[in-house]
């Protein structure tokens, strides 16, 4: 893949992130993040805990600004949370008083979309995750994995140029999770999204992305969060967890983490 | 804050659909049973008030029997009360109406305002916890000194009861938002003010009407301070001008009365909120 005639969707520069507290103290989570995500490309963070996964993700939302550097979605500089960017949160984020079909209609509406096109997106979304015969459901009535699925539909919906995703199964059963992992390689290579994808399971990195990226430190560990580890995945999809190709560069990104991790973490892990 | 209920979680606020054949039959009569279970403490209190009046246990209190017979008469008698009891009962419907309403239309914006806005609520907080402990009561004499005697000051005086519940639970509500959801809200589009009318007006629904449920009952109870001096026709008055002829019985009517009024519109805004929202998960619990 030659970079210059790809385009990217999104251009992280340098960017570093300082949570300031209320009396003044402040915690730097991030510092001298560089990433270019290429459009279409899905890319998986993993790290452990607190190594600033989630932050990065919610810099490129908007939801926080950054402290240093430069950080560009297709539109220019990212300014505040916007419907170019789609989040699908951990805990699914449905408004609990639309039904399935109002949480999909709701982008498109508050687009102004006309109705006609309202109508047809949602169909479709609904179809697309299967979720047809629980259009007139409410969040409560439906499983996590319904619930998971409704929100990416929402945020397809919107037909967003990034789709941010913050350990989206990290709440769900493991059937359910591989399930929807399944869904999403279906998905992703039917719409085609540029995705930002956080975990911290290097398997559901591996079985997903085109690109997985490591990152380490934390406030925790001293040192601010930073990226330590690239690794390129090109093995055809769906891909296959058990086979040897897999599972050779899944070794390689564990020793890539587990290298950053402190010695008794080394020790427990290898026990383990 | 005692007058904040909390809305049950979102779990609980959906009916489960039972679907075997059988099921409507026994739901009905599971729910006449457990109407029925409502009868007997009435039934034993009319029972023990009848018996201590007619033993002598208390002086000066009328009968049921008695304040029944002046009911049927306040109804379509032809007394000096009579048949006035439609008259009173609309007066003060159309009072407690138009004062909730009133209450409503400022506490619920404002609470909104209140609870989104640390500069707002900063501005206001102290300003709104030292009106708040005076009692309806306590206004009353300064309403008929700047409003006037009469049918307005009875409304201003509902005004004030009917406000703080609803103020309170809404700006109690409108903390209580997931922030989650405006988080949601915004990546799909949704700018900062239109958030207020599509995220968190819906997301707090369940305690605003927690709100206004206790500030219309709070409405019928300062119906009687407010109707007490000015007023011809209310149930205020009826109790007041039952008082000055020593009418006990019309007075223990007038406060049944009361007493019915204020359920029964209860139940009205309920069940009209329930249809205009039609099946939308927003009034929180089952009722
Ligand atoms: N709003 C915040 N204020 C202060 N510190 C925060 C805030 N959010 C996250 N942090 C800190 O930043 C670090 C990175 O957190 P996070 O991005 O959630 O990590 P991850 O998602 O990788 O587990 C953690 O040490 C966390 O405590
Ligand atoms: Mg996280």
């Amino acid at each position: 893949m030659t970079d210059a005639v790809t385009t990217l969707a999104l251009r992280i520069k340098d960017v570093g992130k300082t949570y300031t507290g209320h009396r003044g103290n402040s915690v730097e989570a991030l510092r001298g993040i560089n990433l270019d995500v290429a459009e279409g490309e899905f890319v998986c963070l993993v790290g452990a805990s607190g190594c600033g996964k989630s932050t990065l993700l919610r810099l490129v939302a908007g939801f926080e600004d950054i402290s240093s550097g430069q950080l560009d979605a297709r539109n220019g500089p990212v300014c505040g949370p916007g419907p170019d960017r789609g989040v699908v949160f951990q805990d699914y984020g449905l408004f609990p008083w639309l039904t399935v079909a109002g949480n999909i209609a709701y982008g498109p509406r508050q687009r102004g979309l006309p109705s006609a096109e309202i109508a047809a997106r949602t169909a479709r979304y609904l179809t697309m995750v299967q979720l047809d015969s629980f259009a007139d459901r409410y969040p409560s009535e439906l499983s996590g994995g319904m619930q998971q699925r409704v929100a990416i539909a929402r945020v397809l919906a919107n037909d967003p140029a990034v789709l941010l995703m913050d350990e989206p199964f990290g709440a769900l059963d493991s059937l359910t999770r591989e399930r929807l992992q399944y869904s999403l390689t279906e998905i992703w290579q039917q719409v085609r999204p540029t995705v930002l994808f956080v975990t911290h399971s290097v398997e559901e990195a591996l079985f997903l992305a085109d690109r997985v990226i490591v990152m380490s430190g934390g406030p925790n560990h001293g040192v601010p969060g930073h990226i330590v580890h690239e690794e390129r995945v090109t093995l055809a999809r769906p891909r296959d967890v058990t086979a040897p190709e897999f599972n050779t560069i899944k070794r390689r990104l564990l020793d890539a983490i587990h290298a950053q991790l402190p010695d008794f973490a080394v020790a427990s892990v290898a026990s383990g | 804050m005692t007058e904040v209920l909390n809305s049950p979680p979102a779990a609980a606020r959906t009916t489960v659909r039972t679907t075997t054949a059988a099921a409507p039959v026994r739901r009905h009569v599971g729910r006449l049973g457990r109407a029925a279970l409502a009868v007997p403490v009435p039934v034993l209190a009319l029972a023990l008030w009848h018996v201590a009046v007619r033993q002598g246990w208390v002086a000066n209190l009328p009968a049921p029997g008695d304040v029944g017979e002046s009911a049927l008469d306040l109804l379509q008698g032809g007394s000096a009360f009579g048949s006035t009891l439609g008259l009173h009962i609309l007066a003060s419907a159309e009072r407690v109406g138009i004062g909730f309403g009133i209450a409503c239309l400022v506490a619920v914006p404002l609470g909104v305002l209140m609870g989104r806005s640390a500069l707002v609520s900063r501005m206001l907080d102290l300003m709104i916890s030292l009106l708040r402990p005076i009692p309806v009561t306590a206004w009353a004499p300064l309403m008929v000194v700047i409003v006037g005697i009469g049918s307005k000051s009875a409304i201003v005086l509902i005004v004030i009861a009917g406000f703080f519940p609803v103020l309170l639970n809404t700006i109690a509500g409108v903390k209580a938002v997931p922030p989650r959801l405006l988080e949601a809200a915004a990546m799909l589009g949704t700018g900062r003010h239109r958030a207020l009318w599509k995220v968190v007006l819906p997301a707090a629904a369940p305690n605003v009407f927690a709100g206004m449920r206790i500030g219309l009952g709070f409405c019928w109870v300062v119906l009687v301070v407010g109707e007490t001096v000015g007023v011809e026709t209310g149930l205020g008055a009826l109790i007041t001008q039952a008082w000055q002829v020593s009418r006990t019985e019309l007075i223990i009517v007038g406060m049944l009365t009361i007493g019915l009024a204020g359920y029964l519109s209860d139940r009205f805004m309920t069940l009209t909120l329930r249809l205009l929202l039609r099946g939308r998960p927003l009034l929180g619990g089952h009722r």
